[in-house]
């Protein structure tokens, strides 16, 4: 009996036929694969993207130079200086991060006593340069300005977890 | 109008400081009696004052300083000519002391700190007098006015304003 | 020796120990803010609570003494609640901006909020806000985070004696406050940063520059003046952020000077790079050609070497294997402030340490602003002088002190004669006297009744003299000294050892170089003046700048204009321009080397920074130059420098055993004592001087190139300026003139300054201010004053 189950089997292509039944099914299914880049998948609140520096709403910088992002990296990723403003206030005259470097482990924004350094949800910044990578003060605070909303809307979502 | 000279103590003063000093085993000690009697001259004790005070007795000034600020009796603006001190502690305000104060406050026309105009008053509300038996209780300069009511003051501020001597 | 239980465990400490003392003694943790070992105990803070057996309630530690078979314990839940309480307490007004705060990272505070803190506030009222102070370029101020720990009113009241500091009102008004004009009166100022156990007072000049985590910390010696501090230098990757005193180090404090002097590290007058004049200007040049130049105009020329003895001892050495080696026949002299370069009977440095000072039953200062000089030996004198201990002093001015001089008396420089000859007098007539006495005072006539207060202090059992700048830098020193001497044999005093001669120097490693160049030097004043008068080709000088400082910055300038210079040193100081070739060495802060300070303690630097441009140590630069020349190296590595060094001062077997058997130090490194020669005096010299003495008046903030070269100490120079040119109001009176624009004439001319008066200088003295309009003056010894116009 099995010699002949085998060769119907054999001469009939049936194991093609079960591959190509699956194949069959899933070319009728609902397709999954998103279309990037026309198509996104949605991201988390959480997600740990390019990092930002926020401004309050009245445009003041939020960075007091603590430094606790700068001694908590484990990468070594971000240096600091920073000075007494002529107001009296303490704050960075330099506050850089090196992308190349950078794990995005999320450290630093959550050193941060005052949310000025954060993670958005943004990861397009590939460059052609290494040079590009290195982030500086105003590209950081500059990336603020543009996702404000977007950065606002996420530490609100993910405040009530905190 | 010449700058206002720098306080000085009369000779008899001077002297009456000297023989207070020699009680005590240090100078330093007669600090707090010989500024009872710098406000006594002076009125109240300026940065002025309190510096004499400091060199007659060979202090530094930050040591004179610190006695003066801790004392609230030592004054350093100057008041009125008559004080008035109402005290506002337990047993003065259960018998009316805040009434009294803000009554008196409102017939001088002053707040604490400031002087009428005449020169004659200053108002202050101060802690415990010691004399609940009396509540309420007001102090006129070294005089304690127990009972006292609003109509008492009154008589009181005006007798002063006539021009009698208290 | 008392006996008690901390914890179970048996300690035995001295009888009035306190129990905090006990326990920190014994490594036993207990928390505390307002107690500090160098100051008095003011048990305000209350954290020190601990509990003795017996005792119905908590007992503050550090004002309680112990006793025998106490037993104390440090741990324990009741004790945690106290403290936790007493953090809610302390933390109630205290604002939580530790992330913008200088302190944080190294604040008790945080560390005890973090281990005995509750961590929530039951406070809701409105929160006290006092008002922050200005107290000067050196402390800021935060005193919403002030605890009222009063460490900082106690120093300024115990430590710096300026008392400027004070509480003021009390219970929830109560503030720390302070009298103050343009900053802290005290010298020690930067200090108060160091001791605020919270973020209230901090460090000014790195304020919200930098985080305590963040330095990298150097062991290193302070070379601005010879006390030589133990301090430690914090960087950030190569640049200094601070300087403070060592922990655990000889001195509790440093001064103002040292401190801030790191501003000069990053001062655009560093020499960094090998310079090369190119016509007008210098140029940057590789080592190679720069040598090459260099040996142009060094080989088989006349030379002159001045050099600075703050250099390390390695270094120091190199400079002597190259007068020896490399160069022919060289002049060299290292002290700018030293007119007589004869051998003195006690040569530069001091026989005791500063704490043994405190011992001793008289202190005599002859002649020295102490103050300026050595704010941490004066520290150390008005420790004494608290004791009850008399210090007496004699010189050209009731100088301003912190401390209390029991006995004062003024004298011109011309009449220390007439003092030294006063006292042997005294002594003679208690029938105590010395071969050579009577010599010596049958060569003066004159007798000046200061000479009485140095006889009774010589009388005492123990007696340190502390003979200061204006006897070194007198033109006939060595006889002043030689009398000073004899005076000190003649009371009976020891010979050897702790002998009590103390001859301050003015700079580092003063024993050393007096072992080192006895009989070779010259005085700074002989080098230039062979330079004028064409004797010189070529001036080498290595660190020292005779222009900025000492008594021969006229003839010096005179001196760089006829010869060609070549500057070895980390900072160009005053000679911008004069150079024609300039090599970098490192900075003291960049280097391996060994210091001995004025005490004889020697301390070796074994962690430096990383020299900030191509500079290389001292001793390098000297070897590659000898290299240079044509001859062979004599050393290739430290180890082969510090053996020449032995060679060349065989008797400092302490440097030895420090260096080659890693012994602790024991002994200290001796003065010098040279008794064979017999210095008389030369009173005719003086009788022929011209009718004023001139007394230079030092700054501790613009002395030393160094010094100079810093922002910040220059900031505490102008609050703290002293007069130009001051003269005694009779002495006015006596010529028949009037304060004002007055002609000075000296041998080198007449010249017009604005003389004061003031009434705490002796008469017959004109004192200038070094760093001041008439800096140059201070060169003469004397001078004659005329009218107006």
């Amino acid at each position: 009996m099995n010699f002949i189950k085998r060769h119907l089997k054999t001469w009939l292509l049936w194991e093609l036929v079960i591959g190509l039944s699956l194949t069959g099914r899933y070319l009728f299914k609902k397709k999954i694969t998103v279309e990037y880049p026309e198509e996104r998948t949605p991201l988390s609140p959480r997600f740990r993207g390019l990092h930002a520096l926020r401004r309050y709403e009245s445009g003041e910088e939020r960075c007091i130079a603590c430094k606790l992002c700068e001694v908590t990296c484990p990468a070594l990723a971000i240096t600091i200086e920073s000075e007494e403003r002529a107001d009296g206030s303490r704050r960075t005259t330099r506050y850089d991060i090196d992308m190349t470097k950078c794990i995005f482990c999320g450290f630093c924004q959550e050193a941060c006593p005052v949310d000025a350094i954060v993670e958005t949800q943004e990861f397009e910044y590939a460059s052609e340069t290494r040079a590009a990578l290195y982030y500086t003060k105003d590209m950081l605070l500059n990336v603020g300005d543009r996702y404000e909303p977007q950065i606002a809307a996420n530490l609100a979502a993910d405040a009530r977890y905190q | 109008m010449s700058a206002p000279d720098k306080p000085q103590f009369s000779e008899a003063r001077l002297a009456e400081i000297d023989a207070l000093a020699a009680r005590y085993p240090s100078r330093k000690s007669a600090l707090m009696p010989v500024l009872y009697m710098a406000q006594q001259d002076f009125g109240y004790l300026s940065m002025d004052t309190q510096k004499m005070v400091a060199e007659v007795l060979g202090l530094r000034l930050m040591e004179v300083r610190e006695v003066v600020t801790f004392y609230t009796m030592f004054k350093e603006q100057p008041t009125g000519k008559y004080l008035l001190e109402v005290c506002t502690n337990a047993s003065c305000m259960v018998n009316g002391a805040d009434a009294l104060y803000a009554h008196m406050k409102n017939t001088l026309g002053i707040e604490p700190g400031q002087i009428t105009e005449d020169g004659l008053f200053s108002i202050n509300e101060v802690e415990c007098a010691g004399a609940c038996a009396g509540a309420p209780v007001v102090q006129v300069n070294n005089m304690y006015h127990e009972k006292a009511t609003a109509t008492d003051m009154d008589a009181l501020i005006s007798r002063i304003r006539a021009g009698e001597v208290i | 020796m008392t006996v008690l239980y901390i914890n179970d465990e048996e300690v035995t400490v001295p009888a009035g120990t306190s129990i905090l003392e006990a326990c920190r003694e014994n490594n036993v943790e207990v928390p505390y803010f307002c107690y500090h070992p160098e100051l008095s105990v003011a048990a305000n803070c209350r954290m020190c609570l601990v509990e003795v057996e017996g005792w119905n309630k908590p007992a503050a530690s550090c004002c309680t003494p112990v006793s025998e078979g106490m037993k104390v314990v440090t741990q324990s839940a009741g004790l945690e609640k106290d403290r936790s309480m007493m953090m809610e307490y302390l933390l109630i007004h205290h604002p939580l901006d530790c992330p913008v705060c200088d302190q944080g990272g190294a604040c008790k505070l945080q560390d005890y909020a973090v281990e005995h803190g509750v961590g929530r506030g039951r406070y809701t009222e409105v929160k006290r806000l006092p008002s922050d102070k200005d107290l000067g370029p050196f402390v800021n101020t935060c005193m919403t985070r002030c605890i009222h720990c009063t460490r900082c009113v106690r120093f300024a009241d115990e430590i710096a004696g300026t008392g400027d500091m004070g509480v003021l009102n009390r219970g929830d008004h109560m503030k720390i406050d302070g009298i103050v004009e343009d900053a802290l009166a005290s010298e020690l100022s930067g200090n108060l940063g160091d001791i605020c156990p919270v973020g209230a007072l901090l460090d000014k000049p790195s304020h919200d520059v930098s985080r305590p985590w963040e330095m990298t910390r150097h062991k290193s010696t302070c070379t601005a003046c010879p006390q030589g501090c133990d301090i430690v230098i914090e960087s950030r990757a190569d640049e200094v952020m601070r300087i403070r005193p060592l922990k655990g180090g000889v001195e509790p404090w440093i001064c103002d000077r040292g401190r801030y002097v790191y501003d000069a590290f990053r001062s655009d007058k560093r020499i960094l790079s090998p310079m090369l004049r190119v016509g007008d200007k210098l140029e940057k040049a590789s080592w190679d050609d720069a040598i090459e130049k260099a040996v142009t105009m060094l080989k088989g020329k006349r030379v002159g070497i001045v050099f600075s003895p703050d250099w390390s001892v390695e270094g120091l050495a190199a400079i002597r294997l190259l007068h020896d080696i490399g160069l022919e026949n060289p002049k060299v002299a290292f002290d700018l402030h030293r007119r007589d370069s004869r051998p003195f009977a006690f040569d530069e440095g001091l026989t005791m340490t500063t704490e043994s000072m405190e011992q001793v039953d008289q202190v005599v200062i002859l002649g020295s602003d102490l103050r300026q000089r050595f704010p941490i030996l004066m520290q150390r004198l008005r420790k004494r002088a608290n004791l009850g201990k008399p210090v007496t002093r004699i010189g050209a001015m009731h100088y301003r002190t912190n401390s209390e001089i029991a006995n004062d008396a003024l004298v011109r420089p011309r009449d220390w004669y007439a003092v030294i000859a006063r006292a042997m007098d005294q002594l003679k007539v208690l029938g105590k006297t010395a071969a050579g006495m009577d010599e010596w005072m049958g060569k003066v006539e004159a007798r000046h009744e200061a000479g009485k207060l140095l006889a009774d202090a010589l009388l005492a059992d123990t007696c340190a003299l502390l003979v200061g700048e204006e006897i070194r830098s007198h033109e006939d020193a060595a006889a002043l000294i030689h009398g000073l001497d004899l005076l000190m044999r003649a009371a009976g005093h020891a010979e050897e050892g702790q002998d009590g001669r103390n001859l301050l120097p003015s700079g580092m490693n003063a024993q050393l170089l007096s072992a080192m160049f006895n009989g070779t030097r010259t005085a700074a004043g002989e080098v230039f003046a062979a330079a004028i008068a064409g004797e010189l080709d070529t001036l080498l000088l290595i660190g020292s700048d005779p222009i900025g400082d000492g008594l021969f910055s006229r003839k010096a300038k005179e001196a760089l204009a006829k010869v060609d210079l070549l500057q070895v040193g980390s900072i160009s100081g005053d000679m911008v321009g004069l150079a024609d070739i300039k090599l970098p060495a490192a900075a003291y802060s960049e280097i391996e080397g060994t210091f001995i300070n004025m005490e004889g303690r020697v301390r070796v630097a074994e962690n430096p920074l990383r020299s900030l441009g191509e500079g290389r140590p001292l001793w390098k630069v000297m070897m590659r130059l000898i290299q240079a020349l044509g001859h062979d190296v004599p050393a290739v590595n430290l180890t082969e420098m510090r053996e020449h060094v032995l060679t060349m001062a065989p008797d400092f077997t302490a440097l030895k055993d420090i260096w080659f058997a890693g012994k602790a130090q024991e002994d200290f490194i001796p003065a010098q004592r040279n008794r064979k020669n017999v210095f008389l005096p030369n009173v005719a010299k003086m009788n022929a001087a011209k009718g004023l003495d001139v007394v230079g008046r030092y700054s501790m903030y613009k002395e030393g190139a160094w010094v100079r070269a810093s922002k910040l100490l220059a900031e505490a120079g102008r609050i703290h300026a002293l007069d130009d040119v001051i003269v005694h109001p009779d002495t006015l009176a006596e010529m028949k003139l009037q304060a004002g624009d007055l002609t000075i004439m000296s041998n080198v001319g007449a010249e017009r300054f604005t003389v004061g008066t003031r009434t705490d200088v002796s008469p017959g003295v004109v004192f200038v201010s070094k760093r001041g309009t008439a800096g140059d003056i201070s060169g003469e010894t004397s001078v004659d004053l005329g009218g107006g116009q």
